[in-house]
């Protein structure tokens, strides 16, 4: 697994590329953790691009489930964009979506943020 | 859930490879350690070059290797130049004891001469007037009368014959250089030689001073020559100086002398640039070493270059052999002359040293050791010493000697090629002796690492042992816990009227957290649960518990509605988890009477709900929620359905979807679905669950679980259905 950052704007995007399972989840979590301190601290919002994702375990999840518990109280969203059809699954069965903000495109998730971000927003791919 | 979740407080004890375990070396034996021990040896290496450089520029084993090459290959004797006229035992026997008569010295010699000797050399040192002649008798009587004085005055004085007969051929006397103190007798002469450069007469051996010949003697003699060898501290002797300073005067080798007088003219050294090449004789010209000193080549015992001194005096035959012979007279009876033992370790007179020396200048067999063989044995150390230490710490230990030895006989051979081929002589024994001791260090060293990791290894194993019997105890303990809170359906009334139930799980090796529960609420009511923790171990066995429980206790809270029940068991769990687990959770509430389910799914796998024997499965969606404690105010909604008598319910956790073989196949719906289908109309509850349990161990086909098998189903036959 790879995990790249970008900003937009107030939006700081995550890109998480291969699959997030029992040997990523760490580094995945502590991405996302110190991401989120950085958005708690400048008052920015959080899209996890998960495009390049074939596969999220329960363990993925549950790093997303800690990024929201220290982001939620803090006024931060982490919103999920780009789903690809069996991680959609996996959070449509655990009900994940109904915890996260999920968008088809990344440029719906952005404009989601603000029209700030969504304007700064490039496809990089 | 398939993967555990890897929180802080959980710590796998990974396997680490065997070579990955660095043993503990402090102290000294931390700088053994240092880069595999060949820190120690290159510092060895060091050593062994200081200490060559600084005392071993001669020593015992290079002169025992400089004798077995010459013991190996002896100079084969091709020159007849030099001839020894022996004063042996036989020509004591006929003459008489010695110091003959000089007169009778005075006769070999014009026998030689008349012989056609070239040039003829005295290893004999005149040093007193010869007691035997008839002018010194009267020295010895008491009160002789004048008239007998006067005769025996006027008789013929042997020392004055003897020079007279030396004065007529060309002939070389010998000088003894002494060891301390001027000598007996003056030198009568300069000797004829010169230099190229003046500085080279600082190179060369010297003496205090030397024991001369009468100068009657000694001055009507064409030449004199040193006789000393060099002393090596075994008297061995292995080298001649060619020329040699004795108090302050440069002195030519009695051989040499021989050849210069033979030749004619000058003797001059050449060299240069504090070296010198070697001794110019006329035409011929003789290298030395760049100390003025000659190696001599020993041939084997040669008795062919001997005749007999009395054969000479005696037979014509025998003195007409000597023509054109380099003719030296020497000693060589029984107790008459010191032996010297050469390299070929035989004891000979000195003056076949000096007949060899001439043999070898004759036949140009010149043995060497120039100044450049010691940079090579130098360079040869420190090639030798870094292969073993680079080499040593990667070869298995028992290779580590043959290799030793190995490169031991290569330079020594190495050594004797170079002096088979070129007559030049390089120590490669003392490379050798260095190469043993680095080699041995660079062994000893590696030995001791070796040591220390097999240590560090049985520590290491050790600690892995008991890590695993931890883990184990930990692991034993978190599959107790979890299997004990499982209820059994012996704590359920007699409901088997209205409901065949089973329930079952399988603790994966390290524990996943799977949780089922029942239990009645009320006559007709039955509470039902399906988890599944995020985790794995002691920490998902505990917050199923913690889950377990906090749900009864809802329930027995008299809540009356699931989605209630959910919501107030959510916030109790949330409150209750330090490592922020979360638990997929299918509860629902079964009114035994009509059939009704009213449920609520936190984020489980939907259950299946079919009727055997009848195609069609649906999935039990709605009453939909993100797993338990991932938000702790999630408003949970109720859902519910209503079985139709008959009707099966099988509830699974992802242990059965996701179950592999070693090929990394997944259990899957599809063979769920199929299994289902296949099914009996018959088929009861137990059996279902006993056939699908049986099914996905026969994919695994032997794999390990990774996570918890558990199942639960139940099949609704209300009394009416029974009855009809």
């Amino acid at each position: 697994m790879k995990v790249t950052t970008a900003n937009y704007g107030d939006a700081i995007v995550v890109r998480a590329a291969g699959r997030i399972d029992q040997s990523s989840a760490g580094e995945f979590q502590k991405k996302l953790t110190d991401l989120v301190d950085m958005a708690i601290g400048s008052e920015k919002q959080i899209v996890v691009d998960l495009s390049k994702v074939d596969y999220i375990s329960s363990v993925g999840l549950r790093a997303l489930m800690v990024a929201n518990k220290q982001a939620k109280p803090k006024g931060v969203t982490i919103r999920i964009a780009s789903m690809q059809e069996v991680v959609r699954e996996v959070f449509s069965i655990s009900h994940f979506d109904k915890v996260f903000p999920t968008f088809e495109e990344m440029p719906k998730a952005l404009q989601a943020v603000s029209a700030l971000a969504a304007a700064a927003y490039t496809d990089e791919d | 859930m398939t993967d555990a979740a890897a929180g802080p407080d959980e710590t796998v004890a990974g396997e680490q490879r065997p070579e990955d375990i660095a043993p503990d070396l402090t102290g000294i034996s931390g700088i053994l350690g240092l880069w595999r021990g060949r820190a120690v040896g290159l510092a060895v290496l060091a050593l062994c070059l200081v200490v060559d450089i600084a005392f071993l520029a001669d020593n015992p084993l290079r002169r025992e290797l400089y004798d077995l090459s010459q013991q190996l290959m002896p100079r084969p004797v091709e020159s007849d130049l030099p001839v020894v006229v022996a004063i042996d035992e036989r020509s004591i026997a006929e003459i008489g004891q010695w110091p003959w008569p000089r007169t009778v010295v005075a006769d070999l010699i014009d026998r030689m001469g008349q012989g056609g000797a070239l040039t003829i050399g005295l290893d004999v040192l005149f040093l007193d007037p010869d007691r035997q002649s008839p002018r010194h008798l009267a020295d010895r009587m008491a009160d002789p009368p004048a008239d007998v004085v006067a005769y025996l005055r006027s008789l013929p004085d042997y020392d004055a014959e003897l020079a007279a007969t030396i004065a007529r051929w060309p002939v070389v006397l010998g000088l003894g250089g002494t060891r301390t103190g001027s000598g007996v007798n003056a030198p009568v002469r300069p000797y004829p030689i010169a230099f190229t450069e003046p500085a080279l007469k600082g190179l060369l051996t010297r003496f205090p001073g030397a024991d001369h010949s009468l100068r009657q003697i000694a001055s009507a003699a064409a030449g004199q020559g040193l006789l000393n060898a060099i002393e090596d501290p075994d008297a061995i002797i292995r080298r001649i100086p060619a020329v040699a300073m004795v108090d302050g005067r440069p002195v030519p080798a009695f051989a040499l002398e021989l050849l210069r007088v033979a030749l004619g003219g000058l003797l001059t050294v050449t060299g240069k640039d504090g070296r010198i090449d070697g001794v110019q004789i006329g035409d011929w010209f003789v290298p030395t070493e760049a100390d003025g000193t000659i190696y001599v080549p020993f041939s084997p015992p040669y008795a062919s270059r001997y005749v007999s001194a009395i054969d000479v005096l005696r037979d014509d035959d025998v003195a007409l052999s000597l023509d054109g012979a380099i003719a030296m007279i020497g000693l060589t009876g029984q107790g008459l002359v010191d032996l010297q033992t050469s390299p070929l370790r035989y004891r000979a007179p000195g003056i076949d040293v000096h007949a060899q020396l001439i043999e070898a200048i004759h036949e140009e067999y010149h043995v060497s050791r120039p100044g450049w063989t010691r940079w090579l044995e130098l360079a040869a150390l420190i090639a030798v010493g870094l292969i073993l230490v680079f080499v040593v710490p990667v070869l298995p230990l028992r290779a580590g000697i043959p290799l030793i030895i190995l490169l031991l006989a290569l330079t020594i051979a190495g050594g004797l090629f170079a002096y088979a081929t070129e007559r030049v002589f390089v120590d490669t024994i003392g490379v050798a002796a260095s190469g043993v001791v680095i080699g041995l260090a660079m062994l000893m060293v590696t030995l001791l690492i070796a040591n220390a990791h097999r240590r560090a290894l049985g520590q290491h194993l050790q600690r892995q042992r008991e890590e695993r019997a931890r883990l184990q105890g930990e692991l034993d303990a978190a599959r107790e816990i979890q299997l004990g809170l499982l209820p059994g359906l012996d704590t359920l009334p007699d409901i088997s009227a209205q409901l065949s139930l089973a329930a079952m799980l399988e603790p994966a090796r390290d524990v996943g957290g799977d949780l089922y529960d029942f239990f009645m609420i009320d006559d007709d009511r039955l509470f039902l649960s399906v988890g599944d923790v995020s985790g794995k171990g002691v920490p998902a066995s505990l917050f199923m518990a913690i889950s377990k429980a906090l749900y009864k206790s809802a329930v027995l809270r008299d809540i009356q509605d699931i989605d209630e029940i959910m919501m107030a068991a959510n916030a109790e769990i949330s409150r209750e988890n330090p490592n922020m687990l979360f638990v997929t959770l299918f509860a629902g509430i079964l009114n035994l009477r009509t059939g009704r389910l009213d449920y609520c799914n936190a984020g489980h796998e939907p259950p299946l709900v079919f009727t055997p024997g009848v195609p069609g499965i649906r999935l039990v969606e709605g009453g939909g929620g993100p797993p338990v404690c991932v938000l702790d105010d999630f408003p949970y909604m109720a859902d519910s359905l209503d079985l139709a008598p008959g009707e099966m319910m099988l509830i699974t956790t992802d242990g059965i979807g996701e179950a592999m073989n070693r090929d990394g196949d997944l259990y899957g719906n599809e063979r769920l679905h199929g299994l289902i289908d296949g099914m009996g109309a018959d088929m009861l509850s137990d059996q279902l669950q006993q056939t699908l349990y049986e099914d996905v161990k026969r994919h695994a086909d032997g794999a390990p679980a990774s996570d918890d098998i558990t199942i639960m189903a139940l099949r609704w036959m209300p009394p009416s259905a029974n009855r009809g």
